[in-house]
């Protein structure tokens, strides 16, 4: 299996560098959100009723903000660790982008809709998106492990 | 569009942003096979699990087990939060430090010169008290001391509690299984340890253990103050009889309203199911949602334990079976209900429900010569007689005004219900001109729909309660009933001859009623105080401390004549209310020192010290109903004429 073309590592790493910072601009923006919501005691989120939504609200802020960071820092080490083939590297890339919009994005959803019991079926993103970014992580991990091997 | 096409079109979804991604990557073919097969095998796993549990009602709701309802807290935090917070889920209780509410600091308390003491071991909770043998003794000799031994004592270890609200009762367990109510209960909002006897109304008594030797919780308190009780009597012979009594919880629990909740909880383990539930609206057939039932289904429910029951003999036998009532089920195809104790007592004995349903007798001890129930846990019979309920066709119903989550836990009522916002519901016609049908000011106690409409009629645990009976305050609906009218529980220096005088001037007002001379001239709270027995003195005493009466009638003549009422008062929750009312108007200082519960001899020498205390303040304004001497106290020798002439049989509320 051949290299990945450095070229084609610039232009990954300049992707999720670009995503890594613009999500976690969205996603610290929605955490100033739900600060605010609190500060003015909104019922809409702080009602004992809508404690699923403030669950899920909360978790759809700390998995989007805490995968921006994971995307800047794979955008960190993808020009210089690791040891890359083309293929793989772009499956790992798309799939840690799909985690990225798929897991917050399901939270957020699941919020919406909720009952006292569960989250509306919005939630069904989150495994979705968890699963492809197992993959993805896995492809990653396999990739830096090769360079370690060697 | 249903939950399964719901979900297929997500996962699908899934599917379409996978394709395009791994087409680039592997080629179109390769990309669309994989993102195919992606979102084939998601909507495959979740269409097995989802059809992997069943949709329809459990065939023998009898046979579905029970749960606890720290099994309903799993998802339904919010309705267990807010059923934690009410009296429901303390009624039964085991004795533990967090939920025992009495003083057991080595505490003491003495009845008619007989002491008690309450102390604590570690978590465990004593009770030393009169030996029950001992107490018969004491009884059959009319309470004189000197005719029985030394007095003897025992020690009873608390096992149980019943009550958190009002009262709450410590129970010992024997070793055969009974529970049996200690004599001496804890009064919550007193602070104080009372005797039974002056818990309940019943008239004051020489046998200390008179009101608990056969209160057995397996009998009395085990069906209404549980969930999923089943009795379980154990006769062994030469034995008295012991219990091996079970229930679903102690308390009233979810359960009790919602039904066995065991297939409910194994069915939406499958998070499949749950949505396929959530998103078509449908009800879970696995559990009873009160609110999905017919308004009579729906207030069964509650009935079951707030109306009078006799259990169907030929349908289930309370000695052993579980109670076959199910929330939903119809509740009269395993009980009666009954309208009168003497009814009750047919039914017991195996008679059969007549039609009409013999009237109450004038001792009864849950209803009114009527048939309006006189004491709690009969709010269901009240509701059922009042034409509301029997002509609205389905409008009203106890959820009407009730909510059993997310309600005060006093009373339970939703927002608003506590003001003619509750009537308005139906009544709405009345909302712009109510100072026009009550004829009184729109901001006073007589334009509060309750206050005529339902009145404080209804007597329990040494407090009045509202009548669920809701009726027009006519006067033939009181008179020989030994029900106080409605207007003269506000207006208590007036007699019924001005309540009818005053009712002629709404429509089908009768002024032609025909009333005795006392009647006409006396007001009606003195001539109840004087005249009425035991359970229309408890109610008239009662009404003296509500702010309502205070301004309707003033309260500078009540003093004099509640301290008269005090002393020659033989039950002592007359004495408890005619006292509270007194502490109400005059505060607890200047109405003390008094114990409702002290010995003869101690309480008439304080209610007289009171009796000289406000007579030292006569009346300074004509009151004509009032009978008054020219000096503005009360005249002693008409109070006493009209006293003599009153029938006070021995009688008791059973609630």
């Amino acid at each position: 299996m051949s290299d990945a073309d450095p070229a084609l590592r610039r232009r990954l790493a300049h992707r999720h560098h670009l995503i890594g910072w613009w999500g976690l601009l969205l996603f610290l923006s929605l955490g100033i959100v739900l600060e605010t919501l609190h500060g003015f005691k909104v019922d809409f989120y702080l009602d004992p009723a809508h404690r699923n939504r403030r669950l899920l609200w909360t978790l759809a802020h700390a998995h989007g903000t805490l995968l921006s960071l994971m995307h800047v820092a794979f955008a960190a080490g993808l020009t210089h660790l690791g040891r890359w083939s083309e293929r793989p590297l772009r499956l790992a890339s798309f799939l840690l982008i799909d985690a990225l919009a798929l897991l917050p994005t399901g939270f957020f959803l699941g919020g919406l809709g909720h009952t006292e019991v569960d989250p509306a079926p919005g939630i069904l993103l989150v495994p979705v998106g968890a699963l492809l970014l197992l993959i993805g992580v896995a492809i990653v991990a396999w990739s830096a492990t090769r360079r370690d091997v060697e | 569009m249903s939950a399964v096409l719901w979900t297929i079109g997500l996962l699908v979804a899934a599917g379409l942003i996978l394709a395009p991604q791994v087409a680039t990557i592997f080629g179109r073919r390769r990309g669309i096979w994989a993102g195919a097969g992606f979102a084939a095998v998601l909507v495959l796993a979740w269409t097995a699990l989802d059809r992997s549990t069943t949709r329809s009602a459990p065939v023998d709701w009898a046979a579905v087990p029970s749960v606890a309802s720290d099994s309903c807290a799993k998802c339904h935090a919010d309705h267990f939060e807010s059923w934690q917070r009410t009296y429901h889920r303390s009624m039964t209780r085991e004795a533990t430090p967090d939920n025992v509410k009495g003083d057991f600091a080595n505490a003491a308390y003495e009845y008619q010169g007989l002491p008690t003491r309450f102390t604590r071991t570690g978590d465990t909770f004593q009770v030393e008290t009169i030996d029950p043998g001992w107490a018969a003794e004491l009884a059959r000799a009319h309470g004189e001391r000197d005719k029985v031994s030394a007095p003897r004592f025992a020690t009873f270890k608390i096992d149980r509690l019943v009550g958190s609200h009002w009262i709450q009762e410590c129970l010992h367990k024997l070793k055969n299984g009974t529970y049996i109510r200690m004599p001496v209960l804890y009064h919550i909002g007193e602070k104080r340890w009372i005797h039974t006897n002056g818990a309940f109304l019943a008239p004051d008594t020489d046998d200390f253990w008179q009101k608990s030797r056969n209160a057995k919780w397996n009998e009395t308190c085990l069906f209404c103050h549980n969930t999923g009780p089943r009795k379980n009597l154990v006769r062994v012979p030469g034995q008295e009889d012991g219990f091996a009594t079970q229930v679903a919880e102690l308390g009233i629990s979810c359960e009790a309203c919602h039904g066995p909740g065991g297939e409910h909880v194994t069915r939406n383990q499958n998070p499949a199911h749950r949505f396929d539930l959530q998103l078509s609206r449908a009800g879970d057939s696995s559990i009873v949602n009160p609110l999905r039932l017919s308004v009579p289904r729906r207030d069964e429910i509650c009935a079951r334990c707030h109306a009078a029951l006799v259990p169907k003999r030929e349908m289930w036998d309370p000695i052993v079976a579980r109670d076959p009532f199910i929330p939903g089920f119809e509740l009269g195809r395993f009980n009666y209900f009954f309208t009168s104790e003497i009814e009750q007592g047919r039914l017991y004995a195996g008679g059969s429900k007549e039609d009409p349903p013999p009237r109450p007798g004038p001792t009864d001890g849950r209803f009114w010569g009527d048939g309006t129930p006189l004491t709690t846990a009969l709010e269901y019979n009240g509701m059922a007689l009042s034409a509301c309920y029997q002509k609205g066709r389905g409008s009203l119903s106890c959820l009407s005004c009730h909510e059993m989550h997310g309600s005060d836990p006093n009373h339970m009522l939703k927002p608003e219900m506590r003001t003619n916002e509750a009537c308005y519901q139906c009544h709405d016609s009345y909302r712009g001109s109510l100072a026009e049908h009550t004829k009184h000011a729109a901001d006073s106690p007589g334009s509060l729909c309750y206050n005529c409409h339902m009145p404080r009629t209804v007597y329990s645990l040494l407090a009045t309660h509202r009548s669920h009976r809701i009726e027009s305050p006519t006067l033939e609906g009181s008179l020989g009933t030994g029900k106080p009218h409605a207007c003269n529980l506000c207006h208590l220096d007036k007699s019924l001859g001005w309540t009818r005088d005053q009712l002629a001037r709404w429509p089908n007002g009768r002024s032609e009623i025909k009333l005795s001379e006392h009647q006409e001239r006396v007001a009606a709270s003195v001539l109840n105080l004087l005249q009425g027995d035991a359970r229309t003195r408890v109610v008239v005493a009662g009404a003296f401390e509500e702010p309502s009466a205070h301004r309707a009638a003033g309260t500078d003549w009540h003093g004099s004549f509640l301290t008269r009422a005090l002393q020659d008062e033989r039950y002592p929750a007359v004495r408890y209310l005619a006292h509270k009312s007194l502490r109400a108007v005059y505060g607890d200082a200047a109405a003390g020192p008094y114990d409702f519960l002290a010995r003869p001899a101690d309480r008439d020498r304080q209610a007289r010290a009171l009796r000289e205390r406000f007579d030292a303040r006569p009346v300074a304004r004509p009151l004509p109903y009032l009978p008054l001497t020219p000096h503005g106290l009360p005249d002693d020798a008409t109070l006493r004429r009209l006293r003599d002439r009153r029938i006070d049989p021995d009688l008791t509320i059973n609630e």
